[in-house]
């Protein structure tokens, strides 16, 4: 428990030593540039309480007020860490009683027996007119003495280049000011410059704008830098940059009231100024004719370096080409470069990565490009090396890099398909570079004297007439002959009965007189003669097979067509048979006269 | 007897001869014309194929092809105006059409044509396909393939065959009545010549035949107009977006 009490109080007393042992720092600050006749302020400070404090004398300038000393002192207890900040400070109030540049001598301040010194500083006094600032820094609650008038002499922009002339591609740093000699209560507007013919980035400035004096054509102006921006020409020859504008709500000092008051406590107005830079114009040149293959548009200082991720790889594998360019420069408007892969390499669009910071030096840093590219057949393959040209505005011309030589060996992965190589890329549509009529006609011409048409022509009438009248003639004849046909087999129909009883009468005659060869012969025609005629059988095709089939087709009893061959088979035996009963005659005669009135019952009709 | 044959038979090959040795003529003509054209020889070309066109001769290839020189030697009314010919003797050509579209581009006048129905439109592509001849043998063809159905169907004894032929003549004796109708209108598509081209190079437009008539609109040369009515020296046009108006005759040429 003691000990722990004695270690704190050892720890404080270290942290006392600490604030008396960290730097002493003296320092005096004093607008740079005075009008004469103007206020200002000269302030010492220092970090620690001093014994003793020696001014320099103020020869040239009028002390107006001072030394006033103002200390403050502040302690900070974070995370246990205790420390102390000790501000002392010196104020005097000067005038400017004359024009010219003077140095107002160091200060020598002594803490814990030691003197410390400020450095001299120099003041330019300038008999600008009668408006005068008495603040080094805009600040609303100070009581400016203004003269106030309202014009752009007391406040004006105006957009500033580090170089009025550079080569296409050269960034160039654009530094939009604002010169004041009012108070500045705000911004309203603005509208930004375009710049067109550039690509324009904006650089990272400051949030609040800061102001320092400046002398312009001899009046004091509080500067303060608005916005930053780099700038890559795009286009050649003199490039005018628009004026930008902006609003400033600008205190003034209230006139025409003249109240006693007005003069004491100084009332203000709050006045809109537009305010409009002037233009500008920036000379671009372009970059020497003849440049490398290589070049795509780089300008500035870079360097280069290529490799690929695999030595040896199998084919249908992916390798990795990675190029880097790194510099300053238009790093960012950087295309990419080319380079030949073999053709039996399937190559693919490179990934494009950038890591650039737009500084107001202009733009660092590096892009890179990878190529993926895969063989689709194997080999060892000299890829040659990578080249990269750039345009150095210093040396003002192409400097070309070069990469070592790079070098892939392919071993074949042992599928088929890997040797052929793709079919189908770089079919494209077609373009059409021009138009134009169609070419004459020259062959197959025909020229007639005059244009006959046919439709509704005689010719025409007459070929209509003369396919009707083919038609009509045609008709007739197939009906007239089908009539014809009709009618015969008609005929023969109505008749067989008649022929066939006229033959069976003969055939009678002959059985009366026993002459038995001639009454088979007139059976035997009466009964084919008879079935031929009937059914319109051809003579030709008469036999018993047809007569059959005719007679089935005829719907004919299978029993009657059996007993008509029977009795044309009898017949024909007979008729050579050497000897012939009467009696078989008459009945064969008989059967046939009742198979014909059979036959007639059936297909008679 | 023998003897007339024999005078018939010599009288025809006379007039045969002398016919080919006109045709040997007329291709030689063209021949040289393409000849000049292909050269590059425009002026020469035209003026053969211009005294081929002006001694009665008509051919669609002969209009295309004397087009052809008008455009290339710039006489952009000339180029229209035999383009236009011969689309009318042959409007299934192609390439036609195509010089025809194109050598339009460089009138001056750019009117909106009314609009056409699409059935209208389908229609009459369907009747361009083939001229008028075309269609007249086509509805020959038709016709006599109806008329044989007609007899099959007729005499045919099997039901099948009734039905087949039937629906078959129905169908034929469409396409016959279709080919009449097509046959006709576009005889009377390359009969009339109601269409022509301007070829004065600013004409004024005015309401009535006359020079006192109120001003209307201005036609430049090249455009297509349709004549509807003549009278006198004046004629009454119509231009495709059925604005109508009257100009002197003179300042046209006829299709």
């Amino acid at each position: 428990m003691q000990i722990k009490r004695f270690c704190i109080t050892l720890l404080f007393l270290a942290s006392c030593v600490n604030l008396f042992a960290q730097e002493v720092d003296f320092t005096v600050s004093a607008p740079s540039v005075v009008s004469v006749g103007e206020q200002f302020r000269v302030v010492f400070k220092l970090n620690a309480r001093p014994q003793e404090l020696n001014p320099p004398a103020f020869d040239n300038f009028y002390i107006l007020a001072g030394p006033s000393t103002s200390s403050s002192s502040s302690i900070q207890i974070v995370n246990g860490q205790m420390t102390q900040t000790y501000e002392f400070s010196y104020t005097y109030i000067l005038e400017a009683t004359e024009s010219g540049k003077f140095e107002i001598g160091s200060a020598s301040a002594t803490v814990s027996k030691k003197e410390y010194k400020t450095n001299p500083i120099s003041i330019e006094v300038v008999t600008g007119g009668g408006a005068q600032s008495a603040s080094s820094k805009v600040q609303q609650s100070e009581t400016p003495n203004i003269n106030a008038e309202q014009s752009s002499d007391n406040m004006f922009i105006d957009i500033e280049f580090d170089r009025g002339t550079a080569y296409r591609g050269q960034p160039i740093l654009a530094t939009l000011k604002l010169y004041t000699r009012q108070n500045i209560a705000g911004f309203d507007d603005f509208k930004f410059p375009s710049f067109n013919g550039f690509w324009s980035q904006e650089v990272e400035t400051a949030n609040n704008i800061r102001f320092q004096r400046e002398n312009i054509n001899g009046r004091v102006y509080n500067v303060g830098i608005l916005k930053k921006y780099l700038l890559l020409p795009q286009r050649t020859g003199d490039l005018k940059i628009n004026p930008f504008e902006l609003v400033v709500l600008a205190q003034q000092q209230g006139r025409g009231s003249g109240s006693i008051f007005d003069d004491f406590f100084g009332s203000h107005q709050t006045v809109k100024l537009r305010l409009q830079s002037k233009e500008k114009t920036l000379k671009i040149r372009d970059l020497p004719p003849n440049a490398p293959a290589s070049f795509t548009g780089a300008v500035g200082d870079f360097n280069l370096q290529a490799s690929l991720d695999k030595a040896s790889i199998k084919t249908n594998e992916a390798v990795n080409l990675k190029v880097r360019i790194a510099g300053s420069g238009n790093i960012k408007l950087i295309e990419t470069p080319k380079f030949e892969f073999p053709s039996s390499f399937e190559v693919f669009d490179p990934k494009v990565t950038d890591n650039i910071s737009t500084t107001s030096q202009g733009a660092t840093g590096s892009k890179t490009f990878e190529f993926v590219a895969i063989p689709r057949g194997p080999g060892s393959f000299n890829l040659g090396s990578m080249e990269f040209t750039y345009f150095s505005p210093l040396k003002e011309k192409y400097v070309t890099l070069k990469s070592e030589s790079l070098n892939l060996s392919v071993e074949a992965d042992g599928s088929e398909q890997a040797t052929a190589p793709m079919v189908g890329f770089g079919r494209e549509d077609v373009r059409f570079i021009g138009k134009d009529i169609r070419f004459i006609k020259t062959e197959g011409i025909k020229v007639g004297r005059s244009y006959n048409l046919l439709f509704a022509s005689k010719a025409y009438f007459a070929i209509v007439a003369l396919l009707l009248i083919a038609f009509v003639a045609l008709f007739w004849f197939i009906q007239q002959n089908r009539k014809l046909m009709d009618n015969i087999a008609l005929v023969r129909t109505r008749k067989a009965n008649k022929v066939a009883s006229k033959r069976l009468r003969e055939a009678q005659k002959y059985l009366s007189l026993s002459n038995a060869e001639s009454f088979h012969e007139e059976l035997l025609k009466a009964l084919w003669g008879y079935v031929a005629d009937k059914l319109s059988i051809p003579v030709a095709n008469l036999s018993s097979d047809t007569v059959r089939e005719t007679l089935e087709h005829s719907n004919v009893q299978d029993t009657d067509i059996d007993e008509f061959l029977r009795i044309i088979a009898a017949c024909e035996y007979a008729r050579y048979a050497p000897k012939s009963e009467t009696s078989q005659m008459t009945h064969l005669y008989d059967n046939a006269i009742s198979l014909i009135a059979k036959l007639e019952g059936v297909i008679g009709k | 007897m023998n003897r007339r044959y024999y005078s018939l038979i010599v009288l025809c090959l006379m007039l045969f001869a002398a016919n080919a040795k006109a045709e040997i003529q007329i291709d030689s003509l063209v021949f040289r014309a393409n000849e000049h054209y292909i050269d590059n020889n425009f002026d020469r070309a035209a003026e053969l194929y211009q005294t081929l066109v002006d001694s009665g001769y008509q051919s669609a290839d002969i209009y295309f092809n004397l087009g052809n020189a008008y455009f290339k030697l710039n006489r952009m009314p000339y180029a229209i105006l035999n383009f236009e010919r011969a689309y009318r003797l042959n409007s299934s050509d192609e390439d036609i059409e195509f010089n025809l579209e194109y050598a339009r581009t460089f009138t001056v006048d750019r009117i909106e044509p009314l609009p056409v129905f699409f059935l209208l439109k389908w229609y009459r592509s369907v009747r361009r396909m083939l001229p008028s001849n075309g269609w007249a043998w086509s509805s020959i063809l038709w016709i006599a393939v109806t008329l044989s159905l007609a007899l099959i169907f007729w005499f045919a004894l099997k039901p099948f065959t009734k039905r087949l032929t039937f629906s078959l003549g129905i169908i034929s004796l469409v396409f016959a009545v279709v080919s009449v109708v097509f046959s006709a209108q576009e005889k009377e598509n390359e009969t009339i010549r109601d269409k022509a081209i301007i070829f004065q190079p600013v004409v004024t437009v005015k309401s009535s035949p006359g020079e006192t008539g109120n001003e209307i609109f201005i036609l430049h040369s090249g455009t297509k107009v349709q004549i509807t009515k003549a009278l006198g020296k004046w004629v009454e046009i119509r231009i495709s977006d059925g604005n109508k108006g009257w100009i002197p005759s003179e300042s046209i040429e006829l299709i």
